[in-house]
C-alpha cells in the first residue's frame, strides 16, 4: 500500500464513521409549541435548563454531576414523571439565554433560580409555577464596622455584581432612603470577595441566599464567618421557581403540582424515611390523597394530571419533602431554615401549598 | 598545515566577557538590563510564591474529573482510556520515527509525566497512566532502535500516517458508539480536544477548497465563495454558535434528521466552517506567492488543471503559509472555550465551576492558573510541531 493510499483510505474510513455517529447521535428536537409533556414522555427524559455557578443551588460537584436545590426539583419533576429521578438532561445555561432556550424548546423546564416578575411572564411567553424560594437582597457589612443598618451606611462603598438587577436595587433603595454612597462594581463574585476582604468596600450586596453561602466560607485568615453580618433588612423581592413556557397547561401542571407535592409532604410530615409506613397506614385523607393511596378502604383519588396516581411516593422516595430538600442543600450553605420567608406557612414563613385534592 | 589554537579560558571569565558584550556594552544597555531583571524577577518571586506557597491545589486536585472530563458520565470513564493509549503509542512511535528527542526535550518530557502522576494517578488511573506511558516509551525506543533498513523505516511511517488518521475517528466511536456517553455529557478538555482536532481536520481542507474557489476563473464558483468567506467572517464566533443553537434547529430542513442533529456535532461544524473562513484567505495569501513559472512548467510539461493545483500550486501555498496557518489554529484550540454559552461545560467551564463549590470558594485563581497552564501546553506543543514541520519542508531555507 503506498503512502497515499493508506491516506486515501484513512480519510474514507472517517467519512463513514462520521455518518454512522451522526446517524446514531441525533437529538429530539421539540417544537416549541404543543404539548411538551408528551414530548416529554416520548422521549423519556425531562430537559432541565439549569444554573452550575450557584453555590447550594445548582453547582457541579467534582465526579461532574449536578447538585443543588434547584436539581433537586429537576429531580422531583422525573421521579414523578418517569418513576425515576436520574432521568434529566440537564442543561447549563446563562443568565442571558435562559429564556431563549426555553421558548425555541431546548429545554422543558426552567428551574435556574429565576426571579418571577410580569415582564418576564408576559412578555417572555413563560409561565412561572409556584414559588419554591423567597430570596431578596440584602447587605453584608463587617462585624465591627458599626453598621447596623441600611442608614448606617451614609457615604458608605458598596461592592456589588455589574450589570444586574442586583445593582438596580441597590441603587432604588439607596436613593429612595436619601443615603449618599459609592457603587464598587465587578465581574465576579471571586474579585469582589477579595476586594471586601481588603476592605476596599464597606458593604457587600447581593441575594441573601449567596450572602450567607459566602459568609459560612468566609477564610478563617479574614476572621471567618463571625468577622461579617448580614443586615436584617431585604430590599427586593427574589421570588424563584421552576418556568415552562406559555400554554402549555398539562406540562405546566405537573411541574407544578409536583413542586406543590412536596411542599405538601412537609406540611403533612411525610418524608423519604415514614414513606412506607404512611403508605401502608396513611394518617389522614389528605395523606392517602397526597400518595395516591386508599384511606381506610376508600377510592384512590387521581388528579388527573396524566402521571400515575402515585407520582409522589416516586419523589418522596428518591428526592424527599421540601423540608428535606432543604436541609440538603441550602443549611449546608449557611442559612437555616427556621424564621426565614422559606419556613412553613405553619410557622411563620411563606411556603404555602394549595390543597391537593 | 593550519595549527588550530584554543584558547582555554574559564567559564566565569566567558560568562563576564559575555555579560559585558551583551547586556552592559553601554550605560543605556545597562539600565535597561537592571530594570529588566527587576522586573522578571519580580514576576517570577510572585508567581513563585503564589504556586508553591500561597495556593492551594486541592481545589484542582479534588476537581480534576470535572476539569479534565466534564460532566462525561462515570460508568462510561473507562472509555477515555483506549485513546489514550492509541495517541501514547503514535506520539511516542513518531518521536522515534521523525525526530530526535534532545537532553533539554526529555527533561520536558520527564517533567510532564511526573507532574500528570502527580496530579491524576490514584487508583486505577496509575495503572492505566502507567499503560500509556510504557507504550509511548517502547514505541519510542522500537520506533528509534528497532527497525532495521529504509523499508521498515517507510513502513512504520506509513503506518503512523494511518494511526494519526484514525486517532479521532476510534476515539469518537470508543467514546460515543455502542451505548456510550451522549455527545451532549463530553466534557472538560476532553471536550475542547475533541472539537478542536474534528475543526481542525474539517477546515483545513474546506479552507483550501474556499482559497481556490476564490482564486477560479469562473466567476459563479468566485461570487459564492467570495460571498461565503465574507459572510462568515463578517460577524463573531459566538454569534454563530448561538445561531447554531438558536435558529438551525428551525431553519433545517427535516432531512437526514439534519434539524435534530446534536449540540456538539453543531458547535463543531460552526467551528470548522468559521475557521475554514480564515485559513481560506491564509491559503489564498499562499496562493499568490506561488510563481507563475510554476504553473507555467507544470503545463509545459504536460501536467493537466486539476494535478497542477493539486501536485504543483497547493503544496507551495500550503508551504509558504505555515506560521499563519497554525496561528489560525492556536487560536482555534482557545476558541473551544466558547462553546460554555451551549450548555456544554469544557475544560474552563469546568475550572470555573469548581469554584462554586462551598469547600472551594475563593479558589480562582488555582483553577484558572491551571487551566491556563493546561491551554498553554497544548498551544505551545502546536507551535514546536508547526516549527519541526517547517525544518523538516526548509521553509525559508529554499
Amino acid at each position: 500500500m503506498t503512502q497515499q493510499r493508506a491516506f486515501r483510505v484513512a480519510v474514507l474510513t472517517i467519512a463513514a464513521i462520521g455518518l454512522v455517529v451522526m446517524a446514531c447521535t441525533s437529538d429530539e428536537k421539540e417544537s416549541a409549541a404543543g404539548n411538551t409533556l408528551q414530548a416529554v414522555l416520548d422521549r423519556g427524559k425531562v430537559r432541565c435548563g439549569v444554573n452550575d455557578a450557584v453555590p447550594g443551588f445548582g453547582f457541579l460537584k467534582p465526579d461532574g454531576t449536578f447538585a443543588g436545590f434547584d436539581i433537586d426539583f429537576c429531580k422531583a419533576v422525573a421521579a414523578a414523571v418517569f418513576g425515576d429521578a436520574n432521568k434529566v438532561e440537564y442543561v447549563k445555561l446563562t443568565a442571558a439565554a435562559r429564556f431563549e432556550a426555553l421558548a425555541s424548546g431546548q429545554i422543558d423546564v426552567l428551574i435556574r433560580n429565576t426571579t418571577w416578575t410580569a415582564s418576564r411572564d408576559a412578555d417572555l411567553k413563560a409561565d412561572f409555577a409556584i414559588v419554591t424560594f423567597y430570596d431578596g437582597q440584602g447587605m453584608m457589612v463587617r462585624a465591627d464596622s458599626g453598621i447596623n443598618k441600611l442608614e448606617d451606611m451614609r457615604n458608605a462603598t458598596v461592592c456589588v455584581l455589574q450589570g444586574t438587577t442586583t445593582e438596580l436595587n441597590l441603587d432604588d433603595r439607596f436613593r429612595a432612603g436619601n443615603i449618599a454612597y459609592k457603587p464598587l462594581t465587578f465581574e465576579t463574585n471571586e474579585t469582589l470577595e477579595q476586594a471586601f476582604t481588603q476592605k476596599r468596600c464597606d458593604g457587600w450586596t447581593s441575594d441573601k441566599s449567596q450572602l450567607a453561602a459566602r459568609r459560612s466560607a468566609f477564610p478563617a485568615s479574614a476572621g471567618g464567618p463571625v468577622a461579617l453580618k448580614i443586615l436584617a433588612e431585604t430590599f427586593s423581592k427574589e421570588p424563584l421557581g421552576p418556568v415552562t413556557r406559555d400554554n402549555d397547561s398539562d406540562w405546566h401542571n405537573v411541574v407544578n403540582w409536583v413542586a406543590i407535592g412536596v411542599i405538601t409532604a412537609d406540611e403533612l410530615g411525610v418524608t423519604s424515611k415514614n414513606l412506607e409506613q404512611m403508605k401502608s397506614n396513611p394518617p389522614s385523607p389528605d395523606v392517602a390523597r397526597l400518595l395516591g393511596v386508599p384511606f381506610k378502604g376508600g377510592q384512590v383519588s387521581n388528579f388527573g394530571l396524566g402521571i400515575g396516581a402515585d407520582f409522589m411516593q416516586k419523589v418522596l422516595a428518591q428526592v424527599g419533602n421540601y423540608d428535606e430538600v432543604y436541609q440538603r442543600n441550602v443549611t449546608p450553605i449557611g442559612l437555616a431554615r427556621e424564621g426565614t420567608l422559606n419556613a412553613s406557612w405553619r410557622k411563620g414563613g411563606l411556603i404555602y401549598a394549595p390543597p391537593m385534592r | 598545515m593550519v595549527t588550530r589554537v584554543v584558547v582555554q579560558r574559564s567559564p566565569a571569565l566567558r560568562a563576564r566577557r559575555w555579560a559585558r558584550s551583551n547586556l552592559f556594552s553601554n550605560a543605556w544597555n545597562a539600565l535597561l538590563t537592571l530594570v529588566t531583571l527587576a522586573l522578571i524577577g519580580f514576576v517570577a518571586f510572585v508567581l513563585v510564591r503564589f504556586i508553591f506557597i500561597e495556593a492551594d491545589w486541592s481545589v484542582v486536585r479534588e476537581n480534576r474529573r470535572l476539569i479534565f472530563l466534564g460532566r462525561f458520565p462515570q460508568e462510561h470513564e473507562a472509555r477515555i482510556w483506549p485513546p489514550i493509549w492509541l495517541f501514547a503509542l503514535l506520539a511516542g512511535g513518531s518521536m522515534g520515527l521523525w525526530g530526535r528527542v534532545n537532553a533539554r526535550g526529555a527533561a520536558a518530557i520527564v517533567v510532564s509525566v511526573v507532574l500528570v502522576f502527580a496530579l491524576l494517578a490514584h487508583g486505577a488511573n496509575g495503572a492505566r497512566l502507567g499503560v500509556a506511558v510504557v507504550l509511548a516509551g517502547g514505541a519510542y525506543l522500537l520506533a528509534e532502535r528497532g527497525l532495521r533498513g529504509e523499508a521498515a523505516q517507510v513502513r512504520a511511517r506509513r503506518a503512523a500516517i494511518a494511526g494519526w488518521a484514525l486517532l479521532l475517528p476510534f476515539a469518537v466511536v470508543v467514546l460515543v458508539a455502542f451505548g456510550g456517553a451522549q455527545t451532549s455529557r463530553l466534557g472538560g478538555f476532553l471536550l475542547n480536544i475533541l472539537l478542536a482536532t474534528v475543526a481542525i481536520e474539517a477546515a483545513l481542507p474546506l479552507g483550501v477548497l474556499l482559497a481556490l474557489g476564490r482564486a477560479s476563473s469562473l466567476p459563479v464558483v468566485r461570487v459564492v465563495t467570495t460571498a461565503y468567506i465574507e459572510t462568515v467572517r463578517g460577524a463573531p464566533l459566538i454569534a454563530w454558535l448561538f445561531v447554531a443553537w438558536f435558529v438551525l434547529p428551525d431553519v433545517l430542513p427535516p432531512v437526514f434528521n439534519l434539524d435534530r442533529i446534536d449540540l456538539v456535532l453543531r458547535a463543531m461544524v460552526m467551528l470548522s466552517l468559521f475557521t475554514g473562513a480564515y485559513i481560506a484567505e491564509i491559503v489564498r495569501g499562499g496562493l499568490q506567492s506561488v510563481a507563475p513559472g510554476q504553473v507555467e512548467a507544470a503545463k509545459a510539461v504536460g501536467l493537466g488543471g486539476f494535478d497542477i493545483t493539486a501536485r504543483i500550486v497547493v503544496p507551495q501555498a500550503l508551504r509558504a503559509v505555515i506560521p499563519a496557518l497554525v496561528s489560525q489554529l492556536i487560536s482555534l484550540w482557545k476558541d473551544t472555550t466558547l462553546v460554555s454559552i451551549l450548555g456544554l461545560t469544557d475544560g474552563l467551564g469546568g475550572s470555573e465551576a469548581a469554584v462554586s463549590q462551598r469547600e472551594f470558594f475563593g479558589r480562582q485563581r488555582e483553577v484558572l492558573l491551571f487551566a491556563a497552564g493546561v491551554f498553554w501546553v497544548v498551544a505551545y506543543a502546536m507551535s514546536r510541531l508547526s516549527l519541526r514541520l517547517e525544518r523538516s519542508l526548509g521553509v525559508g531555507e529554499r
